[in-house]
């Protein structure tokens, strides 16, 4: 499969594959705040081409987020950007993460965890509008 | 003399932390490491709970 554009942001990958799924992929070590989850819900918009598209966010290399960041990621303003998210993690540290924003940040959109890319991305196609 | 392992450096670090949380210390955290084992996975949610508690108390506390 072909990459079309891909973008760099201060911690994360961004590009859009042919199969119409944005990935977003974590930059080893990355440690997220509130600018630079602004930075990267933006630059998912861009990559989209202005259609709302399935999102996966590969996060098995986070090492942090702060709760802003995680607020915002969650919050209705960023939910005009995707159809659908789909986290993928591995780690016991990844799987915190995934559990806490699930249970204290409630995301808008529909949204699962995975430790399979092949299964997210099975998920996140019935969201391709 | 027993050497003492990083393991053991952690877990103190864990409690430590988790003893200043008792005593109503919401500003602790501790750094994660590069391991992202279960350590991380502990230290992680220490730290975002003290995140969001410290959020939900700053909040009680302007409404009141």
């Amino acid at each position: 499969m072909t990459a079309i554009d891909k973008f760099l942001t201060s911690t994360v990958n961004i590009w859009l594959e042919e199969n119409g799924i944005i990935y977003m992929v974590d930059l080893p070590g990355a440690e997220e705040t509130l600018n630079n989850a602004i930075e990267n819900v933006a630059t998912v918009w861009k990559a989209s081409d202005g259609i709302k598209r399935p999102v996966l966010i590969d996060i098995r290399q986070l090492k942090s987020i702060t709760k802003e960041a995680r607020e915002y990621y969650a919050s209705k303003e960023t939910a005009q950007y995707g159809t659908a998210v789909a986290l993928l993690l591995s780690s016991p540290a990844t799987k915190v993460i995934g559990n806490f924003f699930i249970k204290f940040n409630k995301p808008t959109l529909p949204f699962k965890i995975f430790t399979s890319e092949n299964e997210a991305v099975d998920w996140l196609k019935g969201f391709i509008e | 003399m027993i050497k003492r392992s990083d393991k053991d450096t952690r877990i103190e670090n864990i409690f430590d932390m988790i003893y200043k949380i008792a005593e109503g210390d919401l500003d602790v955290s501790l750094p994660v490491s590069d391991d992202r084992d279960e350590y991380d996975a502990i230290i992680i949610a220490l730290n975002m709970m003290t995140e969001e508690l410290k959020a939900k108390m700053e909040k009680r506390h302007d409404n009141n």
